[in-house]
Protein backbone atom coordinates (compact mmCIF):
# COMPACT_ATOMS: atom_id res chain seq x y z
CA UNK A 1 0.00 0.00 0.00
CA UNK A 2 3.41 2.35 0.70
CA UNK A 3 4.75 1.49 -3.02
CA UNK A 4 1.09 2.66 -4.36
CA UNK A 5 0.82 5.07 -2.52
CA UNK A 6 4.65 6.63 -3.27
CA UNK A 7 4.03 6.04 -6.86
CA UNK A 8 0.86 8.09 -6.31
CA UNK A 9 2.47 11.06 -4.78
CA UNK A 10 5.38 11.09 -7.53
CA UNK A 11 3.15 10.59 -10.79
CA UNK A 12 1.54 14.15 -9.05
CA UNK A 13 5.08 15.74 -8.34
CA UNK A 14 6.09 15.02 -11.98
CA UNK A 15 2.83 16.44 -13.08
CA UNK A 16 3.02 19.03 -10.88
CA UNK A 17 6.73 19.94 -11.80
CA UNK A 18 5.67 19.95 -15.70
CA UNK A 19 2.81 22.45 -15.08
CA UNK A 20 4.66 24.66 -13.44
CA UNK A 21 7.40 24.55 -16.28
CA UNK A 22 4.74 24.68 -18.59
CA UNK A 23 3.25 27.78 -17.19
CA UNK A 24 6.66 29.40 -16.61
CA UNK A 25 7.23 28.90 -20.03
CA UNK A 26 4.14 30.34 -21.50
CA UNK A 27 4.88 33.61 -19.48
CA UNK A 28 8.27 33.81 -21.22
CA UNK A 29 7.08 33.29 -24.18
CA UNK A 30 4.36 36.30 -23.86
CA UNK A 31 7.31 38.52 -22.47
CA UNK A 32 9.81 37.51 -25.29
CA UNK A 33 7.49 37.67 -27.68
CA UNK A 34 6.06 41.56 -26.52
CA UNK A 35 10.08 42.09 -26.67
CA UNK A 36 10.51 40.58 -30.19
CA UNK A 37 13.69 38.63 -28.52
CA UNK A 38 13.68 35.24 -29.97
CA UNK A 39 17.70 34.64 -28.76
CA UNK A 40 16.31 35.28 -25.16
CA UNK A 41 13.17 32.74 -25.59
CA UNK A 42 15.69 30.51 -26.88
CA UNK A 43 17.93 31.08 -23.69
CA UNK A 44 15.28 30.60 -21.32
CA UNK A 45 13.76 27.77 -22.59
CA UNK A 46 17.29 26.22 -22.33
CA UNK A 47 17.11 27.02 -18.44
CA UNK A 48 13.86 25.67 -17.90
CA UNK A 49 15.01 21.96 -18.04
CA UNK A 50 16.77 23.31 -14.56
CA UNK A 51 13.82 23.96 -13.18
CA UNK A 52 13.11 20.55 -11.03
CA UNK A 53 16.32 19.98 -10.21
CA UNK A 54 16.30 22.84 -8.39
CA UNK A 55 12.86 22.79 -7.12
CA UNK A 56 14.27 19.52 -5.18
CA UNK A 57 17.41 21.32 -4.34
CA UNK A 58 15.50 24.02 -2.35
CA UNK A 59 13.18 21.51 -0.75
CA UNK A 60 16.12 19.64 0.23
CA UNK A 61 18.04 22.34 1.57
CA UNK A 62 14.86 23.50 3.75
CA UNK A 63 14.30 20.44 5.14
CA UNK A 64 16.31 19.72 8.34
CA UNK A 65 16.68 16.16 8.96
CA UNK A 66 17.00 13.71 6.73
CA UNK A 67 13.56 12.81 4.87
CA UNK A 68 12.10 9.91 2.60
CA UNK A 69 11.53 10.03 -1.27
CA UNK A 70 7.73 9.66 -0.86
CA UNK A 71 8.16 12.78 2.26
CA UNK A 72 10.40 14.79 -0.80
CA UNK A 73 7.91 14.06 -2.95
CA UNK A 74 4.97 14.97 -0.85
CA UNK A 75 6.82 18.03 -0.21
CA UNK A 76 7.47 19.05 -4.01
CA UNK A 77 3.74 19.03 -4.43
CA UNK A 78 2.83 21.01 -1.96
CA UNK A 79 5.65 23.76 -3.14
CA UNK A 80 4.40 23.36 -6.26
CA UNK A 81 0.84 24.10 -5.37
CA UNK A 82 1.66 27.20 -3.56
CA UNK A 83 3.75 28.36 -5.80
CA UNK A 84 0.42 28.48 -8.31
CA UNK A 85 -1.42 30.57 -5.45
CA UNK A 86 0.58 33.53 -5.22
CA UNK A 87 -0.09 36.62 -7.27
CA UNK A 88 1.75 36.02 -10.58
CA UNK A 89 4.05 38.95 -10.73
CA UNK A 90 5.52 37.65 -7.61
CA UNK A 91 5.54 33.69 -8.59
CA UNK A 92 6.93 35.22 -12.03
CA UNK A 93 9.76 36.64 -9.99
CA UNK A 94 10.56 33.32 -7.18
CA UNK A 95 10.36 31.13 -10.33
CA UNK A 96 12.79 33.36 -12.32
CA UNK A 97 15.06 34.20 -9.34
CA UNK A 98 15.16 30.96 -7.38
CA UNK A 99 13.98 28.14 -9.84
CA UNK A 100 15.86 29.11 -12.56
CA UNK A 101 18.62 30.59 -10.66
CA UNK A 102 18.37 34.41 -12.89
CA UNK A 103 20.28 36.83 -11.64
CA UNK A 104 18.71 39.80 -10.00
CA UNK A 105 19.13 42.26 -13.01
CA UNK A 106 17.86 39.45 -15.71
CA UNK A 107 14.58 38.58 -13.97
CA UNK A 108 14.66 42.99 -13.69
CA UNK A 109 15.23 42.43 -17.63
CA UNK A 110 12.49 39.69 -18.24
CA UNK A 111 9.93 41.66 -15.73
CA UNK A 112 10.27 44.66 -17.12
CA UNK A 113 10.51 46.19 -13.57
CA UNK A 114 13.49 47.56 -11.42
CA UNK A 115 15.66 45.41 -9.45
CA UNK A 116 14.41 46.96 -6.53
CA UNK A 117 10.51 46.38 -7.58
CA UNK A 118 11.48 42.78 -8.00
CA UNK A 119 13.62 42.26 -4.83
CA UNK A 120 9.42 43.71 -3.15
CA UNK A 121 7.99 40.36 -5.80
CA UNK A 122 10.47 38.54 -4.01
CA UNK A 123 9.72 39.21 -0.41
CA UNK A 124 5.81 39.18 -1.01
CA UNK A 125 6.64 35.77 -3.17
CA UNK A 126 8.81 34.20 -0.54
CA UNK A 127 6.87 35.12 2.50
CA UNK A 128 3.54 34.30 0.88
CA UNK A 129 4.74 31.08 -0.23
CA UNK A 130 6.12 30.02 3.47
CA UNK A 131 2.47 31.08 4.72
CA UNK A 132 0.70 28.78 2.48
CA UNK A 133 2.61 25.76 3.03
CA UNK A 134 2.91 26.66 6.90
CA UNK A 135 -1.17 27.00 6.65
CA UNK A 136 -1.20 23.47 5.13
CA UNK A 137 1.01 22.02 7.24
CA UNK A 138 -0.76 22.81 10.22
CA UNK A 139 -4.14 21.93 8.92
CA UNK A 140 -5.47 25.35 7.83
CA UNK A 141 -7.95 25.95 4.81
CA UNK B 1 -0.79 61.26 5.39
CA UNK B 2 -0.71 57.20 6.70
CA UNK B 3 -0.39 56.14 3.04
CA UNK B 4 2.28 58.26 2.26
CA UNK B 5 4.19 57.31 5.58
CA UNK B 6 3.27 53.62 4.50
CA UNK B 7 5.10 54.42 1.19
CA UNK B 8 8.04 55.52 2.66
CA UNK B 9 8.30 52.46 4.67
CA UNK B 10 8.08 50.21 1.71
CA UNK B 11 10.77 52.71 -0.25
CA UNK B 12 12.74 51.87 2.59
CA UNK B 13 12.20 47.94 3.20
CA UNK B 14 12.92 47.45 -0.72
CA UNK B 15 16.19 49.27 -0.83
CA UNK B 16 17.21 47.22 1.85
CA UNK B 17 15.64 43.76 0.38
CA UNK B 18 18.18 44.97 -2.69
CA UNK B 19 20.99 45.70 -0.72
CA UNK B 20 20.98 42.67 0.49
CA UNK B 21 20.31 40.26 -2.67
CA UNK B 22 22.93 42.23 -4.38
CA UNK B 23 25.16 41.60 -1.64
CA UNK B 24 24.08 37.84 -1.88
CA UNK B 25 24.97 38.10 -5.83
CA UNK B 26 28.36 39.47 -4.58
CA UNK B 27 28.81 36.58 -2.36
CA UNK B 28 29.71 38.82 0.55
CA UNK B 29 25.79 38.46 2.36
CA UNK B 30 25.80 39.69 5.77
CA UNK B 31 25.21 37.57 8.14
CA UNK B 32 21.63 36.87 9.50
CA UNK B 33 22.32 38.15 12.96
CA UNK B 34 24.31 40.94 11.56
CA UNK B 35 21.80 42.02 8.97
CA UNK B 36 18.58 42.15 11.71
CA UNK B 37 20.45 44.09 13.62
CA UNK B 38 21.23 46.76 10.87
CA UNK B 39 17.84 47.48 10.75
CA UNK B 40 15.83 46.79 13.78
CA UNK B 41 12.48 48.23 12.78
CA UNK B 42 12.40 45.91 10.05
CA UNK B 43 13.73 42.94 11.64
CA UNK B 44 9.94 40.82 11.74
CA UNK B 45 10.05 41.47 7.63
CA UNK B 46 13.87 40.87 7.17
CA UNK B 47 13.10 37.16 9.01
CA UNK B 48 10.30 36.38 7.12
CA UNK B 49 12.42 37.28 4.15
CA UNK B 50 15.11 34.80 5.10
CA UNK B 51 12.87 32.37 6.60
CA UNK B 52 11.10 32.00 2.86
CA UNK B 53 14.28 31.59 1.15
Amino acid sequence: LDKVREHGEALQAAWLRRALANNLRDEVRKLATAARDVKRERSLEAALDESSARLEGWLAAEQSSPSTRAVRHEEQVRLADALSRIPEAQRLAVELHHLQGLPLSEVAAQLGRTKGAVAQLLFRGLTRRRELMGDEREGGP
Amino acid sequence: MSGDNASARDQRLEAILLAYLEAVEAGRAPPREQWLAAHPEFAAEQAAFLEGR
